[in-house]
């Protein structure tokens, strides 16, 4: 019996060590909590200002409060606060101060980047957020066009949060949307540039009037990196292009027109990869970008048979053309106009010929604008259309 | 220290007379003959069947015929004490003029409940008899399922002032000698004035009396203890109770229910293991809830915190308070609705759902997501088939809530390994209580996690049929009609 009692009482002491040993007690209720969904970064009069986002939960449930209905009015269910300094850590705090409950970063989708405070360089961003582990690196970063904290205020109707818009965007168009950690990995390795997406705030395009315009962000193109420094923005006409290219667009969806059809045929990719390998012959270095895939027929409005072998063939051939038209200018524009790597070139050189990086990694820069690039295509339809003809086409006709 | 009977009739009456005055129901019946008494019968009233001693003891006295005396059992006591104890067991003692022997008849009867279905193990297929309260019986229900001679059924009187009658049961063959003598020696040992139920019994030999672990299981059901019997275990029945206790006994065992041996066996094994999730869910569940909610907000998804956070939000009190009072009153209510008849207990329950459930939650003093909480953890502890394991671990749950709720998950941890390091040091009668688990036993995964088609259980289970482990001696023939076979 004394040794049982010994034993409770060694027992007891474990959770006192614990007590002891741990640091500070956090517990916190959920209700103390602002859930964090967005946060924006701007520059503004040499200072950064932060914004944050988060849902004021008691409004967002249907059971408390008068039942049914989900707020109604646009947008209210967010919160919106935002505060300037010189340092992004004091501009948290500031926000803080201003708040009852305090900030909890690690449920936060996304993270907007204000165009002029993505020129300045994001590097200081990103160190805020990869010191606590509260603050997630896989979080989506954004560049917003202008200001960051104007496309943070829109007031979307679909979604219960505004960060759940960005971020189901994000996923249906791209594969791996880029995350903050991407982002560092790009910064961090040699010879690849960062890219992500960029946003804008704009009104839907269906009715005529103007009050019933409800608010909405779009896709506004491909924000280009040079170090940690936006270089640019890729417009939407290169976009398509460029997610190609990069083999980030999900399900992609091409249209050609074929003229001898007198019509459109669109495509529907089911699986789409690319991939960059460098051709090195002495000082003389050549990409050749492969681009494979699996496609159907999604619509097909001419009166070509494409069960037919030879305008399978042809059909083929013209989403290739096409393809290439799109993906070649995409490129033409990163490599001329912005001179960022995105595609990362560079790091296939440096994986495949190392010491053809050695004595070309610092001249790389220079070296990029001018590398010809190949296209080479590896794709072909899975099947014709779960109709044997086209619908316009008369039973019987070959 | 014994009293002998005496020659003269008269003065064993006096005595017994002395000895059981101011008892209403004990019975001196003189048999007179020619106006001269020659014998007289005790018996008590109520425990002895009358219509028995009327026509086989007294029919037979008043004819004066000693030797027609018929009665399944006869026998002599030379003592008072050992014709007291008879007399109490429901026998009646004769005693004739000039003999100083007094003669046994079992005439043993009064009315006990007859063999009803088991109330606390219904079964949806499987034998519906239960135990009753007369040993006899319950013994018997139990031969009547092995029909061999290597069952054995030992008596032991426990009780100074009860002498409840105790058979230890066992299969000879299969038992563990070793823990058969420390069973044997641990009854013996009991030394109390009465024994009224068999709870008394397992308190007294239970390995560990401080764990909150169930050291025995305990059935109603004559299949489970003929089962338990088969597999090596022992059998204690004590008069007066419906419940057989069975031991040694493993962690494992008591979440398994019969049904599953009689039900197809991917069946028993699919509710097997949505058993063990459940018995986990029943444990940890409100705790995992507490430490998540109020430490741990990243770990879960962002829209079930939303909607969680918007429930939350006019609740008053700290999540563990929340979870505390839920769970409490959810032990309340389930003990206010067992004792009660069945009328009233349906009243209590829609108190209980509607009052605790439904106004708490509109009225804003516990949020809905502890409500589901705190059902889920109480339809977690029935699927629990033996309620002693169900009850304890529903008494674990509430350290449990409290570790989470001073430490977070750390807590959970710290009370899981406690939990599992005083598993894996419980014995029940030497037999791991973790047996199968750990020590980890290959051999005997048949029927662990889950219940292996009997074709191929052809071993006992190894840690507590030491001795003859052999439950068939052909393997697998495969189904029968099947190709393969010498055709």
């Amino acid at each position: 019996m004394i040794r049982s009692a010994r034993f409770t009482a060694r027992l007891m002491l474990l959770p006192v060590m614990a007590m002891l040993v741990t640091g500070c007690w956090n517990r916190t209720e959920v209700n103390d909590l602002a859930i964090v969904q967005l946060t924006s970064f701007d520059w503004e009069d040499d200072q950064y200002r932060v914004g944050v986002s988060f849902p004021l939960v008691s409004q967002m449930s249907g059971t408390q409060g008068g039942g049914g209905g989900t707020g109604g009015k646009e947008g209210q269910n967010n919160y919106l606060e935002s505060a300037k300094a010189p340092a992004i850590r004091d501009a948290i705090n500031h926000v803080q101060r201003k708040l009852s409950r305090r900030l909890y970063f690690a449920h936060r989708r996304v993270l907007l980047i204000g165009e002029t405070a993505a020129e300045r360089g994001v590097k200081p961003i990103l160190d805020t957020l990869s010191r606590y582990p509260e603050n997630r690196i896989s979080t989506y970063l954004l560049v917003a066009k202008d200001s960051a904290l104007g496309l943070m205020q829109t007031p979307v109707l679909t979604e219960r949060v505004t960060a759940e818009m960005f971020r189901e965007i994000l996923v249906n168009i791209m594969k791996e949307p880029v995350t903050a950690r991407d982002f560092i990995h790009a910064i961090l390795t040699e010879g690849v540039d960062a890219y992500t997406l960029v946003f804008k705030r704009t009104k839907t395009d269906a009715p005529d009037e103007d009050k019933k315009k409800a608010d909405t962000v779009e896709i506004d193109g491909l924000a280009v990196f040079r170090d940690d420094r936006l270089a640019g923005i890729l417009e939407q006409p290169f976009l398509n292009g460029a997610l190609l290219a990069l083999g980030q667009l999900k399900r992609p969806v091409v249209t050609v027109d074929l003229p001898e059809g007198r019509g459109h045929i669109t495509v529907q990719f089911l699986k789409m990869t690319s991939r960059v390998e460098p051709v090195v012959n002495g000082d003389d270095i050549r990409m050749i970008l492969t681009i494979s895939g699996i496609f159907e027929i999604s619509s097909n409005e001419t009166d070509i048979n494409l069960i037919h072998y030879e305008n399978h063939d042809k059909a083929t051939k013209a989403i290739e053309r096409q393809i290439q038209k799109e993906v070649s200018a995409a490129v033409g524009e990163l490599q001329t106009r912005f001179k960022a790597d995105v595609l990362g070139f560079g790091s296939s050189v440096k994986r495949n010929h190392p010491g053809v990086w050695k004595r070309i990694g610092d001249r790389w820069r220079d070296l990029y604008p001018k590398v010809p690039v190949e296209y080479r295509f590896n794709i072909r339809m899975e099947h014709a259309g779960t109709l044997k003809n086209p619908i316009h086409h008369k039973a019987g006709e070959y | 220290m014994k009293t002998s009977i005496h020659r003269r009739l008269e003065q064993n009456r006096a005595w017994l007379e002395e000895r059981l005055q101011r008892n209403f129901d004990v019975v001196i019946q003189d048999i007179e003959h020619d106006g001269k008494k020659t014998a007289f019968l005790v018996y008590i009233e109520g425990m002895a069947d009358s219509e028995a001693i009327s026509d086989h003891v007294m029919a037979p006295l008043l004819r004066q015929e000693w030797d027609h005396i018929s009665a399944s059992q006869r026998k002599e006591a030379e003592d008072f004490e050992t014709v007291l104890e008879a007399v109490f067991s429901g026998n009646s003692a004769v005693f004739l003029d000039k003999s100083d022997k007094a003669m046994i008849v079992s005439v043993r009867g009064g009315t006990r409940r007859g063999v009803e279905e088991p109330n606390s193990e219904a079964v949806i297929r499987g034998p519906r008899e239960g135990f009753i309260e007369n040993l006899r019986t319950n013994t018997a229900l139990v031969r009547f399922k092995i029909k061999s001679p290597n069952l054995k059924m030992e008596s032991f009187t426990i009780g100074t002032e009860t002498h409840t009658q105790v058979v230890l049961a066992y299969m000879e063959d299969i038992v563990d000698p070793g823990v058969l003598k420390e069973a044997r020696e641990r009854l013996q040992r009991i030394h109390i004035d009465g024994i009224l139920e068999s709870g008394y019994i397992e308190e007294f030999i239970e390995d560990n009396p401080y764990s909150p672990f169930p050291q025995f299981q305990y059935t109603e059901r004559p299949d489970t203890a003929a089962a338990q019997l088969l597999e090596g275990r022992f059998a204690v029945f004590v008069d007066g109770s419906p419940f057989v206790l069975m031991a040694p006994v493993t962690f494992m065992e008591l979440l398994q229910a019969s049904e599953d041996y009689y039900e197809r066996f991917m069946i028993g094994s699919m509710i097997r293991i949505l058993r063990i999730l459940f018995m986990l869910l029943a444990l940890y569940l409100p705790a995992i809830y507490v430490a998540v909610m109020t430490y741990h907000q990243d770990m879960i998804p962002t829209h079930l915190l939303l909607s969680i956070a918007a429930a939350r939000e006019a609740i008053p009190f700290p999540t563990i308070v929340e979870a505390l009072i839920m769970e409490v009153s959810f032990e309340a209510l389930r003990e206010a609705s067992i004792r009660l008849p069945r009328t009233i207990g349906q009243a209590v329950s829609i108190l209980g759902a509607l009052v605790v459930g439904q106004a708490a939650v509109e009225a804003g003093i516990v949020s809905a997501p502890i409500v589901i909480v705190v059902s889920l953890t109480g339809i977690a502890s029935f699927t629990i088939p033996r309620f002693n394991l169900a009850i304890s671990l529903r008494m674990l749950r509430f350290p449990m809530m409290i570790l989470a709720g001073v430490f977070g998950l750390v807590g959970i941890v710290i009370g899981m390994v406690l939990t599992v390091t005083h598993l894996a040091r419980l014995r029940s009668f030497g037999v791991p209580y973790l047996a199968g688990l750990a020590p980890a036993s290959s051999k005997d995964q048949h029927d662990l996690f889950i219940r292996a088609s009997w074709r191929r259980q052809l071993t006992r289970n190894h840690a507590i049929a030491h001795r003859n482990r052999k439950r068939m001696s052909v393997p697998d023939s495969g189904p029968p009609g099947s190709p393969g076979g010498s055709s």
